[in-house]
């Protein structure tokens, strides 16, 4: 058997086999991706890559942190993969409806879109360098673009289609304003809760029980005693002695800095050396006749094959020594203001020159300058010691990681100490809540350590240790029994105020007038007064309710709410208007139905691929290389 | 082995086998060619139609703009008629529908939505479609056929938005305990709840009280 397997697989028989395996591989190549899962996300089969979810994740992080300015919470993190990924998911679910769908923008659509992008845009117009730069920039093919941008239309096409296409009926339309922009007459009557604090008296031992229930209410704040050594460049700049020396020698260090940069400005004409000799000689001749008082520009125009400068007098502009390169540059230097050169042969041809201008390029004196040396010197000398004490700071409050008193020595300094500091302080240092967040940390509290340097700001710098630690305790019932009394107060004057008003509300059913009954009960009474949904005079939640309530068919309606702030309203709505459709204009009316109807489009649109999510097939695999959040 | 047949005894074996199945192979190569040729072919008809479907509805979109009801229902019929397999069709009678809504041609935008109705490739589009028709019935104050047509076995993720819609042809019916209980159900679907809950909730409180005593003469 194995023989004839052995016999066979000699000849055409094997020829062929080998042949088709060698055109597969070429044609497809090895696929290790069975192996190796380079997708986050199948849907219907569809791969959602790993690369484009994480590039994804990666713009909207870093996005995130522009208003954040600080490290993301992991929470926010996660949101963020979340919703990153539920949108790659929703798109692919699209790009798959316009695929099988066969939605196809032709290439004249695609080619209108792209050229009316501002992006490829100069002063209004397409530009075919520009697009091809800026696609470049972002390592991207004008193939690879054009194809996702058409796909990015046709998905287009598809949301417009459902969303752009919502229309409101003329009957909808004056409905939805008589709702939106109805009126309600209503008066209120407000029991405060305040009036009936005084007649309150609060026992002992409701204040015991009170205490005993709430007692983690009542905590003594954290605190540490906090003993640190603070830096600042200012503490030495003082301290440093300046010689006349120092200040020359720093003055001969520094003077490429001082001078200015010398910039001459120039003309030249420019002769094209196709025959040497004989462009030389022409050369000549345009120098002697320029040195022999013809005005340089009308030389130029006539001779100089420059034609970018020859209509305007030769004129080079200004330049500086590193404007031309070679013997070009050096001749213009060497030139005195006025002068005009021999011939000088650069890679274009030979150019007859003249300067017309010289600016800066002086030094300025030692005795000019001083003053501004002096103070350059102290500052960066200062910046030295600074830096030196703060790695000493670093240095010696690490080796010796359980007291400061080895850095204190080291650098001269005192220990500051402030004791009853809490997580909250922010007068030591105000602005500064790493510090306490250092203070507070782990290492601080429960191993003694120092803090690791704290930078506050330029030249500015704490390390910082803590003693004392007094954990949160539960306060003594006298430091809190009027804070106690207080609060039980209110709790039985806010139940009085709304029993008072289910009062008030029962006197009206008995046909008391809101304004009488108000009287009776103390409360501030408002007459009847026209509202809509956006009143702000009155709270929001009064204004809710207003609108919650029932409407007044057969006589006001009367109601009531218990509002935040522990007063209770007792209002009757006495008459609904609704909106009035004829009160703008024709034109007005149509730009708010499309409004609404565009609002209510973009929500159809979601709901539509809502509805294709849900019923799509959906795996969704851990990205197993996640990287760690962002330190 | 190789070495037990001479050169021109292999020869004679590859011509030998030749003769019997050449035949065979250049056939299934020439089938094999003209199957790619074709499906090539068809591929680009299917794009070349597709495109010119596409620009068809843009100049829709163009027409319906400056609000040209004419042209635009011209070419919507030309993009069913001949481009039926397109989805250009749909989506042009989708535009065409909303501007004669919008200048009150009531009848003849119910028909394009019908024709968006009756859509079995893309039945999201189809459940749309049957809510504006719903919603151009009511204006036509024909209540019936508005519910009617919002009677499907599963609106999915549409189910909050045809609750509001029945509740607010309810409200046209000055049937108000019905308009209550589809608007609470639009409110309650929270699963698939994607609709304007401010707006559901105004429409909700707007309602007048039902009068009990009348609710219970009915059930």
């Amino acid at each position: 058997m194995l023989q004839r397997i052995r016999d066979n697989m000699t000849g055409w028989v094997s020829g062929s086999i080998i042949f088709i395996i060698a055109i597969a591989f070429i044609f497809w190549g090895i696929d290790f991706g069975f192996f190796n899962r380079d997708y986050i996300a199948l849907v219907n089969g569809g791969e959602v890559s790993t690369n484009v979810y994480r590039n994804a994740v990666q713009n909207q992080v870093s996005q995130a942190q522009r208003t954040y300015q600080d490290e993301l919470p992991e929470v926010l993190l996660q949101q963020i993969r979340n919703a990153t990924l539920e949108n790659l998911i929703r798109r692919e679910l699209l790009a798959q409806r316009v695929a099988e769908r066969n939605y196809r923008v032709g290439d004249e659509q695609l080619h209108q879109s792209i050229r009316s992008m501002e992006a490829f845009q100069v002063d209004g117009v397409f530009s075919l360098d520009s697009y091809n730069a800026r696609l470049a920039g972002v390592g991207r093919s004008p193939t690879s673009f054009e194809a996702e941008q058409r796909v990015a239309l046709q998905m287009g096409q598809l949301q417009d289609g459902v969303a752009a296409t919502e229309f409101l009926t003329s009957s909808e339309t004056r409905r939805l304003i008589e709702l939106f922009e109805q009126k309600r007459e209503v008066s209120v009557a407000t029991i405060f809760p305040a009036q009936f604090e005084d007649a309150i008296t609060v026992d002992e031992a409701a204040v015991q029980a009170y205490y005993d229930q709430n007692a983690d209410l009542y905590l003594t704040p954290e605190t540490v005693t906090l003993r640190y050594l603070e830096i600042r460049g200012a503490d030495v700049a003082a301290d440093i002695q300046v010689t006349e020396d120092d200040l020359l020698s720093y003055y001969e260090s520094s003077k490429a800095q001082l001078s200015v940069t010398e910039r001459r400005q120039v003309r030249h004409i420019l002769i094209e050396a196709d025959d040497e000799d004989a462009a030389l000689a022409r050369a000549q001749a345009v120098t002697a006749r320029i040195r022999g008082g013809e005005d340089f520009a009308a030389v130029a125009a006539e001779a100089s094959v420059d034609s970018s400068t020859a209509g305007s007098g030769g004129d080079l502009g200004w330049v500086d020594a590193e404007t031309f390169e070679g013997e070009l540059g050096d001749a213009i230097f060497s030139l005195a203001q006025g002068e005009v050169s021999d011939p000088v042969r650069s890679d274009f041809g030979f150019h007859v020159l003249r300067v017309d201008a010289i600016d800066g390029g002086v030094m300025p004196s030692f005795a000019e300058v001083r003053e501004q040396l002096e103070t350059r010197y102290r500052e960066d000398q200062a910046g030295e010691r600074y830096y030196s004490r703060a790695e000493t700071l670093a240095e010696r409050a690490f080796e010796n990681l359980y007291e400061l008193d080895s850095a204190a020595e080291a650098l001269g300094l005192k220990i500051q100490e402030v004791p009853g500091f809490t997580r909250a302080n922010n007068e030591v240092f105000p602005g500064h809540p790493e510090v306490a967040e250092a203070a507070f940390s782990i290492s601080s509290l429960e191993d003694g350590e120092n803090s690791r340097v704290i930078e506050l700001g330029d030249k500015h710098a704490v390390v910082l240790r803590v003693a004392d630690h007094k954990p949160p305790q539960p306060q003594p019932l006298e430091a809190v029994r009027e804070t106690i009394v207080q609060a039980l107060k209110k709790e039985q004057s806010v139940a009085m105020a709304a029993t008072a008003g289910s009062e008030l509300l029962a006197a009206l059913e008995q046909g008391a007038s809101l304004e009488a009954a108000a009287r009776d009960k103390n409360a501030e009474f408002q007459p009847a007064r026209l509202i809509d949904r956006a009143d702000r005079e009155a709270p929001a939640e009064l204004v809710a309710a207003v609108f919650r309530s029932a409407k007044p068919e057969y006589g006001p309606v009367a109601n009531s709410i218990q509002m935040r702030d522990g007063s209770y309203a007792v209002f009757t709505v006495s008459q609904v208007l609704p909106g009035m459709p004829g009160a703008v204009s024709a034109e007005a009316r149509m730009a708010a139905r499309r409004a609404m109807a565009q609002q209510i489009g973009q929500s159809t649109f979601e709901t539509y691929v809502q509805d294709l999510r849900d019923k799509a097939s959906i795996s969704v695999f851990e990205d197993d290389t996640q990287e760690a959040p962002q330190q | 082995m190789d070495d037990l047949l001479s050169e021109k005894e292999q020869i004679e074996e590859i011509r030998k086998w030749w003769k019997e199945n050449g035949a065979w192979v250049v056939g299934g190569l020439v089938l094999g060619l003209s199957l790619l040729v074709g499906w090539n072919s068809w591929q680009s008809h299917v794009r070349t139609t597709a495109e010119q479907a596409s620009s068809l509805f843009e100049q829709v979109r163009v027409q319906a703009m400056v609000g040209n009801a004419d042209a635009a229902s011209e070419l919507t019929g030309k993009l069913r008629n001949e481009f039926a397999s397109t989805p250009y069709a749909e989506e042009a009678s989708l535009v065409l529908a909303k501007l004669l809504v919008e200048q009150g041609s009531l009848e003849p935008a119910a028909e394009a939505l019908q024709f968006v109705v009756a859509s079995k490739e893309d039945s999201q589009m189809a459940l749309v479609a049957r809510m504006r028709l719903a919603q151009v019935r009511l204006q036509q104050g024909d209540f019936d056929a508005a519910v009617d047509i919002l009677q499907v076995e599963d609106a999915g993720a549409f189910s909050a938005r045809y609750s509001e819609l029945r509740g607010d042809i309810a409200v046209a019916r000055g049937d108000w305990a019905t308009a209550r209980s589809e608007y609470e159900t639009a409110l309650s679907d929270l699963g698939a709840g994607l609709v304007n809950r401010e707006l559901v909730e105004i429409k909700l409180n707007d309602l007048p009280q039902v009068d009990l005593s009348e609710a219970e003469a009915e059930s």
